[in-house]
C-alpha cells in the first residue's frame, strides 16, 4: 500500500500577484484546521460537505494560492456558494479574518474568470448599473412599484418562465409612496451634535419607514441629522462579491460626502453597509492618499443601536404591547460583534416582550445579492427561519439589516404569517409616538 | 499416582506439573467426577500449559477462587483445570497514581487489605467477596451493590496481560488511568469467562476511600409505592452509591424479622460527612412523602449485599440474573413474583443499574426448574431484558438455555473465538452460542 | 468531468449530491485536524441512512476499495486521513436524534450528530452528554466513538466508552449488527467496549445508544494561578491523593494563556503567571463546598498566587470555552500546530514536563503546554510553519522524543487523540510483537479483508495476514 508521508506545504505560487491577495494568503495560514467553524456555517449545515465549510473554503483558497488547483469553475462556484455571513469568524479561536480573505479571493479569481461569476446578468446589472447611480436605482424601483400593483402583477406573473416565477416570489414589494427624507432633520430637543446617516441605495425606497425612524429617533434624542444625496451606495455589495475596484471608488465617494457633511459620527441603520464602512481602512489600505482618511472615517462609524446605547437615549414613557423576536443580522453580530445594543433598545420599550428565537446566529439567506446568485440555498435558509417563526409567532421580527428585513418579509408574506419584519429603531420610534404623550 | 487421568500424566511428562486432583466441588460445578488441576507459578507457565493443551487437544477451564465456576454453560468437555492460585501478589502498588498491578490469582481480600493502609479502596465486588480472585472477577465481569458509584467492573481495568493457546502472552492497555493506545482488549477479556485466553495480570484503578458513609433501609408494603419511590430517587439530585431493592422474601431472608413484610430498599451514600447529613435528610423526606418506613443502619457496611445468594432461603438451588433498564425493574419483579406462584423464589434488584438477581431456594422443586427458567426467559424477552442462568445444578444446567438468544454481532464473536482459540480448548461450550 | 466507473457505481447507491468527485472537492478531504499527513481519496460519499452505508460498504469490500469513515474531521492523529485509492465516507448528514428516554437517561442517535448538539437537546430534561472533547462543538458522536474521546470532564465522568451503551455497526461484508444496548449487561463478548476506540478500523457505527448524565445540582469552578507549572503540578498531585473528587483538573501554561486571551474566547485568565489550574467541582452544594475548602488549602500550601471562583453558568462557560479553544488559538503563534497527546502516571507529571521542555529547546521549537492534569494526560503543543521543511523535520523528531520520555516514565502514547497514522509506528515502544498480534487478530475478526481505514493504528507488520495492499488493486471492475 502506498504510504502516507508527513509532507511540508509548498509556499505561495503563480496566481497571486497583488499584495492584498498575498496578505490574504498569509491570513489563511492562521487557520490550524481545528474545525470549530463547521457547525456554525449555514452552507455546511445544509450540505454536510467539507468544501462548503469555512475550513474547506480556506483550504481551497490556500491551495489555489499555492498553485495546487486552478481558478476553475468548481472553485469559483464554491466561493460564490458562501454567504459571507462570517459566522465562522465569531467562533474562530485563531481569529481568521474570513470575510476579508473571501473578498480578495473572489476578486482575484473573478479576474481570472471574468464571465463565470454566479448570478450572471442580474448580478452584473445590479452591481454595475443600478447601485452606482441613485437616479437609475430610483427609476428601477419605480418600475418595480408599478409591477407591484396587484392587477398588473396578476396579469404579468403567469407569463414569466417557471424559474423566474419562483424568484419573483422573493421580489420586494415597493411601498406606494416613495418618501424622500429631507437633507437635514433638526434636533428635536437640546442639540447634542450633528450626525450623518446613509440615505441608502435601496432602504430609501424599499424601507422608507426604517430611514425615517432612524432620523426621527436620532432627532428625538438631540441629534441633528444630515442625509447627503450622494453617494448612491457605500460599496458593501461590491466588496462582498469581490469587485474590489468598484467598492473602492464608492468608498471614496462615501468618505468625501461624510467629510463634507460636518457630522461627528456616521450612524448606520444597515448592518451590511456598517460592516463594510467599518472596514474601509483595510479596503483602502494600499491607497496612500486615502488610507488615513479611511481609517479615521471607519472609526467614526456606528450602528444606530450601538450609537444610541453608547451615547445614551431616552427610554420611551409609553407602552408598546407586543411580542418581539430579535434576529441577529450576520453583519451586525459576526462582522461588527454588535449583539446586545439592539436588544437593549428593545428592552427599553415598556410593554414589549422580547421572546427568545432559536438559531438567531444563523444566516437567513439574504446575504446581499445571494438571493440572486444562489436562489435555492437562500430559499432553504429562509424556509428554516420561517419554520421557527411559525412556532414562535411573534408580532414583530426585529432585525438590523435591510436585506434581511426584505428577505424575512418575503418569507413571512409567502407563508401568510402575521409577523411584521421591522428594524428595532422603528419600534423605538413607534413607542415614542405612542398616543397619550 | 493420583487420579489425574491421561491429561495430568501428559502434563507431568512435559514438565508442566505438578498436577493435583481438583477439589470435588469444582469438579461437580463443571459436571465432572474428578479432574486434574495444574497451578502454574509464572505467567509464562500458564502460556506453556495452554500451548500444550492446544497441541494435545485437551480442553481446559481456567479457575481462580472457583466462586463463579458454575457461571455459563456446562463445558462440552473438560480435561484439565488451570488454576491461578499460585499466580499471586501485588506487582506494583502506586498510591500516588491510585493504581495497582496485580497477578490474577490475588484475592480481593488481599488486595483490599493491601490498599487500605493508604485509605484507598478497590472498586470491585463479587459474589465470592474476599475469596474471589482479581482474574476471576474480571473474567466474569462480576459486580455488586456499589457499581452505581464506581461504574462497571470493565471501567476499573487499565491494563491486562493474557496467556493464549498459541503460547504467547499479550498485553494491552497500560498502567495509566487514561489511555487509548491500541485496541481496548481489557474490555474484550472482561466478561469473556476466559474463553479467549487466561488473564494472568491486570492493572486496576483504585479510589480514595470516602471519608464517611451512611446507609438506610426504606420499606414499602406495596410494590407500586416502591416503584414510585425508585422513580423519585432517580429523578432527584440524590447520588446514592447503592440503590438495591429486595422483595419481601429476600428482605426477610437477608435481614430477618426486623424488615419483615415489605419491599426493602437498601440505600447507601459515600462522601463528605456534611454532605451525607443533607443527603440522608433528603432521602428521609422522599421516603416519608411516599409512605415508606425509614430504617437507618448503624453500620453502613451491612447494606452491602455483595453475594446475592444471601437472599435465598435454605441455600440457592437456582440463580438467574436478568439485565434491563432501571425503569423496568419494578415491572420485572412483579412478573417474576407472579411466575414464582408461592414457590420459594426471592429477588434482589440492583435497581439503580437494572440488574436483577432471582434466586430459587433449596426447597424449590428440582423438576420445575426448566419450566420456571423458560417462563422467566419469556418474561425477560417481553420486557426487552436479557436473562442468564448463573447457577443451577449441573444436571439441570446441561439442558437449560443458559445464555438465551444469540446476541448481536455473534458472527464477529465466533471469529474472535476462532482467532484466539482455533483448537477450541478454552472452556469449550461455556460461553454464548456454545463458544 | 467524466465520472470514473467507481463514481458511476456509487452514484447508483446515493443521491446525485451524495457523491463528490471533482478534484477541488477531493482536495479538502485530504487531511483531518492533523494536516501533516495528506492523501487524496478517489471519491467522497455522503450517505443519509444505515442502508446506504451498508450498500457502499458491500460494494467497496467486494472490490477491495478501502473506506475511511469521517465525522467532522477534527481528529488530531490522522485517523480520517484517506487511504490511497479509497473513498471517504462522510457521516455528517446522518445527524438525527432518534429518541431520548429521560427516565432511563439514554439517547438513541445517528452518529453524524455533533457532540454538543446532544447536550443542548437534552438540557431541558436536566441531562447532558458527559464526554466533552475540546472539539465538542464540531466533532461528531461517530468520531468520538472511533477515538474514544476524552475531554476535561473525563477525569470524573470517564471517556466516551463509558457512555456508549450500544451501537448499530456496518461490518465488512455490508451486514448490519446491533451490538450492546441500553440494558446494563449484554450477553457475549463486550463488542461495544472494544469497538469504541478502534479508530474506524473495525466497521462503521451508524447509530448509538448513549448514556445521559443528570446535570449536577451545584457546580463551582476554581481558578488558581501559580508561579510555575511545577507548583501547579504539585497541587494537582496532592488534590488527587487527598481524594478531591474534581469533575475536571486542567492546567494551562503562560504561552497558552496568552494565545487564548488574544482570541475571541478571552476568558479573563490572569496574565503574567506561570500557570493556571482550573478545578471544577460538582455535586450537592455541601459536597462541593467541602471539596472546595480542601482544594483551596492544598493550592495555598503549594504556592498558589491567587484564587478566584465561578459559580454562575455563563462565567464558568467562559472559563471552559477559553480552555477548549486553546488548540485553535495557537494559530496566532505560528501557521501550523502539532498537538502531542501522551499520558504519564500522575505522580510523574512535573518530571516529564521538564524533559519535554528540554526537548523543545534542543530542537529550537516553541512549546506551549495545556493538559488534563488530573489524569496525567499531557498536550505539549509545538508551533511551526509547514512551509519550512527543516522545521517540519524537527517537529516530528521532537514529537517522537517526547513520546519516548512519556513511555520511559511508565506512560502511554495517547490519552484521547488515538494512534491513527501519526503514532502507528511508535506502537513498538509500548507493545511487543505478541501484543500487536493479539490486536491484529481482533481487527481481522471484525474486518478480515482490511477494508476499513487500512494503514492506521497497527504497524503494517502486524497486519500481515490481510489481503494485498488496496492501492495495488483495481479500483473498480
Amino acid at each position: 500500500m502506498a504510504e502516507i508521508a508527513a509532507l511540508p506545504r509548498p509556499g505561495p505560487a503563480g496566481p497571486i500577484d497583488s499584495p492584498d491577495a498575498l496578505l490574504a494568503y498569509e491570513r489563511s495560514l492562521d487557520c490550524v484546521h481545528c474545525g470549530l467553524c463547521l457547525p456554525k456555517c449555514p452552507t455546511y449545515l445544509l450540505t454536510g460537505r467539507e468544501p462548503s465549510s469555512p475550513r474547506g473554503r480556506i483550504y481551497l483558497m490556500r491551495s489555489w494560492a499555492e498553485g495546487r488547483i486552478a481558478a476553475s469553475e468548481r472553485l469559483s462556484a464554491e466561493l460564490d456558494f458562501c454567504l459571507v455571513c462570517r459566522a465562522c469568524e465569531t467562533v474562530c479561536p485563531a481569529g481568521v479574518r474570513f470575510g476579508e480573505m473571501m473578498e480578495h479571493a473572489r476578486d482575484e479569481i473573478g479576474r481570472a474568470r471574468p464571465d463565470r461569476a454566479a448570478g450572471g446578468f442580474p448580478r452584473r446589472f445590479l452591481l454595475h448599473f443600478l447601485l452606482p447611480s441613485r437616479s437609475r436605482m430610483r427609476r428601477a424601483l419605480a418600475l418595480l412599484r408599478l409591477y407591484s400593483f396587484p392587477p398588473l402583477r396578476a396579469l404579468l406573473r403567469p407569463l414569466l418562465p417557471k424559474e423566474l416565477r419562483r424568484r419573483e416570489a422573493l421580489l420586494p414589494r415597493v411601498p406606494a409612496r416613495l418618501a424622500r427624507l429631507p437633507e437635514l432633520t433638526p434636533a428635536q430637543v437640546g442639540r447634542r451634535g450633528r450626525v450623518a446617516i446613509l440615505r441608502g441605495c435601496v432602504t430609501e425606497s424599499l424601507l422608507p419607514e426604517t430611514t425615517r425612524a432612524t432620523a426621527a429617533v436620532l432627532a428625538r434624542n438631540g441629534w441633528e441629522v444630515v442625509a447627503p444625496e450622494e453617494p448612491p451606495c457605500c460599496g458593501a455589495l461590491h466588496a462582498h462579491f469581490g469587485e474590489i475596484e468598484r467598492a473602492q471608488a464608492l468608498a471614496k465617494a462615501t468618505i468625501a460626502a461624510y467629510e463634507a457633511s460636518g457630522a461627528e459620527t456616521m450612524v448606520v441603520d444597515s448592518a451590511g453597509c456598517g460592516s463594510v464602512m467599518k472596514e474601509y481602512g483595510a479596503l483602502l489600505a494600499r491607497d496612500p492618499a486615502w488610507k488615513g482618511r479611511a481609517v479615521y472615517f471607519a472609526s467614526r462609524v456606528r450602528d444606530v443601536c450601538e450609537f444610541l446605547v453608547e451615547r445614551g437615549f431616552e427610554p420611551p414613557a409609553r407602552e408598546l404591547r407586543a411580542r418581539v423576536a430579535y434576529a441577529d443580522a450576520c453583519h451586525l453580530l459576526h462582522a461588527q460583534r454588535v449583539s446586545s445594543p439592539p436588544r437593549e433598545v428593545l428592552r427599553s420599550i415598556p410593554g414589549l416582550t422580547l421572546v427568545p428565537l432559536p438559531e438567531t446566529e444563523l444566516c437567513c439567506g439574504a446575504a446581499g445579492i445571494y438571493t440572486i446568485t444562489n436562489p435555492e440555498t437562500s430559499r432553504a435558509l429562509l424556509d428554516r427561519k420561517v419554520e421557527i417563526l411559525r412556532k414562535v409567532r411573534p408580532d414583530y421580527l426585529a432585525n438590523g439589516n435591510p436585506g434581511c428585513l426584505l428577505h424575512y418579509a418575503a418569507g413571512l408574506r409567502g407563508e401568510g404569517l402575521p409577523t411584521n419584519a421591522v428594524h428595532p429603531v422603528e419600534l423605538l420610534a413607534k413607542a415614542y409616538e405612542a398616543p397619550g404623550r | 499416582m493420583i487420579a489425574t487421568g491421561k491429561a495430568g500424566e501428559a502434563l507431568d511428562r512435559a514438565g508442566l506439573g505438578p498436577v493435583r486432583e481438583a477439589d470435588a466441588r469444582r469438579c461437580s460445578a463443571l459436571g465432572a467426577e474428578a479432574l486434574p488441576e495444574v497451578a502454574p507459578r509464572e505467567p509464562g507457565q500458564v502460556a506453556e500449559v495452554l500451548r500444550f493443551c492446544a497441541k494435545e487437544r485437551l480442553a481446559c477451564v481456567p479457575v481462580g477462587g472457583g466462586t463463579e465456576l458454575s457461571f455459563g454453560g456446562v463445558p462440552r468437555r473438560v480435561d484439565l483445570l488451570v488454576s491461578t492460585s499460585n499466580l499471586t501478589g501485588v506487582v506494583e502498588y502506586a498510591p500516588a497514581d491510585l493504581t495497582a498491578t496485580v497477578r490474577a490469582g490475588t484475592t480481593l481480600g488481599v488486595l483490599r487489605e493491601t490498599v487500605s493502609r493508604n485509605r484507598h479502596e478497590v472498586p470491585l465486588e463479587a459474589s465470592g467477596g474476599d475469596w474471589a480472585t482479581l482474574g476471576g472477577v474480571l473474567a466474569a465481569a462480576s459486580d455488586g451493590p456499589r457499581r452505581l458509584l464506581w461504574g462497571s467492573p470493565r471501567e476499573q481495568v487499565l491494563g491486562i496481560a493474557v496467556a493464549h493457546p498459541d503460547g504467547t502472552i499479550a498485553k494491552a492497555g497500560g498502567r495509566v488511568v487514561k489511555n487509548v493506545t491500541g485496541y481496548d482488549l481489557p474490555r474484550l477479556h472482561a466478561g469473556a469467562l476466559g474463553t479467549l485466553g487466561v488473564i494472568v495480570e491486570a492493572t486496576i484503578r483504585l479510589r480514595p476511600k470516602p471519608r464517611a458513609a451512611r446507609a438506610a433501609g426504606v420499606a414499602f408494603h406495596e410494590l407500586d409505592a416502591a416503584a414510585g419511590f425508585l422513580r423519585a430517587v432517580r429523578a432527584s439530585p440524590l447520588r446514592p452509591s447503592t440503590l438495591d431493592l429486595l422483595d419481601p422474601e429476600g428482605a426477610q431472608t437477608a435481614f430477618g424479622a426486623e424488615f419483615a413484610a415489605g419491599w426493602l430498599f437498601l440505600v447507601r451514600f459515600d462522601g463528605e460527612e456534611a454532605a451525607l447529613e443533607a443527603e440522608g435528610g433528603r432521602l428521609r423526606a422522599l421516603a416519608a412523602e411516599r409512605g415508606g418506613r425509614f430504617l437507618p443502619f448503624a453500620n453502613p457496611e451491612r447494606v452491602l449485599l455483595e453475594d446475592p445468594r444471601r437472599i435465598a432461603w435454605g441455600g440457592a438451588l437456582l440463580w438467574l440474573r436478568a439485565s434491563t433498564v432501571p425503569s423496568m425493574v419494578p415491572t420485572f419483579l412483579e412478573r417474576i413474583r407472579r411466575e414464582a406462584g408461592g414457590r420459594p423464589v426471592s429477588a434482589l434488584a440492583r435497581a439503580g443499574i437494572g440488574t436483577i438477581h432471582i434466586l430459587a431456594g433449596g426447597e424449590f422443586p428440582l423438576s420445575e426448574v426448566p419450566t420456571f427458567v423458560g417462563a422467566a426467559r419469556e418474561t425477560a424477552r417481553g420486557l426487552g431484558a436479557s436473562l442468564l442462568v448463573v447457577d443451577a445444578p449441573p444436571a439441570a444446567r446441561r439442558d437449560l438455555p443458559v445464555w438465551g438468544e444469540a446476541p448481536g454481532g455473534i458472527a464477529v464473536m465466533r471469529r474472535l473465538k476462532q482467532a484466539f482459540d482455533p483448537e477450541g480448548v478454552l472452556s469449550p461450550g461455556r460461553f454464548v452460542e456454545g463458544l | 468531468m467524466t465520472a470514473s466507473p467507481l463514481v458511476r457505481d456509487l452514484l447508483r447507491m446515493l443521491e446525485p449530491d451524495g457523491v463528490l468527485c471533482e478534484p477541488e472537492d477531493l482536495l479538502v478531504y485530504e487531511c483531518d485536524g492533523l494536516a501533516l499527513f495528506r492523501a487524496t481519496p478517489e471519491a467522497v460519499v455522503l450517505p443519509r441512512s444505515t442502508e446506504q452505508v451498508a450498500g457502499v460498504v458491500r460494494f467497496c469490500a467486494a472490490r477491495g476499495v478501502p473506506i475511511v469513515a469521517r465525522g467532522a474531521g477534527t481528529g488530531l492523529s490522522g485517523g480520517a486521513t484517506p487511504a490511497p485509492g479509497g473513498i471517504v465516507l462522510e457521516l455528517a448528514r446522518m445527524n438525527r436524534i432518534l429518541d431520548v428516554d429521560a427516565e432511563d437517561r439514554t439517547a438513541h442517535v445517528e452518529t453524524g450528530l455533533v457532540n454538543a448538539d446532544l447536550s443542548a437537546a437534552v438540557r431541558s430534561k436536566g441531562l447532558f452528554y458527559a464526554p466533552d472533547p475540546s472539539s465538542q462543538f464540531a466533532s461528531t458522536i461517530g468520531g468520538n466513538v472511533a477515538e474514544n474521546s476524552g475531554g476535561p470532564h473525563g477525569f470524573k465522568y470517564g471517556q466516551t466508552v463509558r457512555h456508549v451503551l450500544g451501537l448499530t455497526v456496518v461490518l465488512n461484508d455490508g451486514s448490519v449488527a446491533r451490538i450492546g444496548g441500553p440494558n446494563a449487561e449484554n450477553p457475549g463478548y463486550d463488542l461495544v467496549g472494544v469497538f469504541v476506540g478502534s479508530e474506524g478500523t473495525f466497521g462503521i457505527a451508524t447509530e448509538a445508544w448513549l448514556r445521559l448524565t443528570p446535570i449536577p445540582p451545584f457546580v463551582e469552578t476554581l481558578l488558581f494561578s501559580f508561579r510555575s507549572l511545577l507548583d501547579g503540578c504539585r497541587a494537582v498531585s496532592e488534590m488527587v491523593a487527598a481524594g478531591v473528587e474534581a469533575a475536571a483538573l486542567e492546567m494551562l501554561d503562560d504561552r497558552t494563556i496568552a494565545a487564548i486571551e488574544a482570541s475571541v474566547y478571552a476568558a479573563g485568565y490572569p496574565k503574567e503567571v506561570g500557570a493556571v489550574l482550573l478545578v471544577e467541582l460538582d455535586g450537592t452544594r455541601e459536597e462541593v463546598e467541602a471539596q472546595a475548602r480542601e482544594a483551596r488549602s492544598i493550592a495555598k500550601r503549594c504556592g498558589a498566587l491567587a484564587t478566584s471562583e465561578a459559580v454562575e453558568e455563563a462565567e464558568r462557560a467562559r472559563l471552559w470555552k477559553g480552555r477548549k479553544s486553546a488548540f485553535g488559538a495557537m494559530g496566532r503563534i505560528a501557521p501550523d500546530l502539532y498537538v502531542q497527546d501522551a499520558v504519564v502516571p500522575r505522580s510523574r507529571i512535573a518530571e516529564v514536563l521538564a524533559k519535554i521542555g528540554a526537548i523543545a529547546d534542543r530542537h529550537r521549537l516553541r512549546l506551549a503546554n495545556v493538559f488534563h492534569a488530573g489524569d496525567g494526560n499531557l498536550h505539549p503543543n509545538l508551533s511551526y510553519d509547514a512551509r519550512d521543511a527543516d522545521e517540519v523535520r524537527r517537529v516530528l523528531q521532537a514529537g517522537e522524543e517526547m513520546l519516548r520520555a512519556c513511555v520511559e516514565a511508565g506512560g502511554s502514547l495517547s490519552g484521547e487523540h488515538g494512534i491513527g497514522l501519526e503514532k502507528r509506528d511508535f506502537m513498538g515502544l509500548l507493545f511487543t510483537e505478541a501484543d500487536l498480534e493479539a490486536m491484529g487478530r481482533v481487527r481481522r475478526a471484525f474486518d478480515p479483508q482490511g477494508v476499513f481505514n487500512p494503514g492506521k493504528v497497527l504497524p503494517l507488520r502486524a497486519c500481515r495476514e490481510r489481503v494485498p495492499a488496496p492501492a495495488e488493486e483495481p479500483v473498480a471492475p
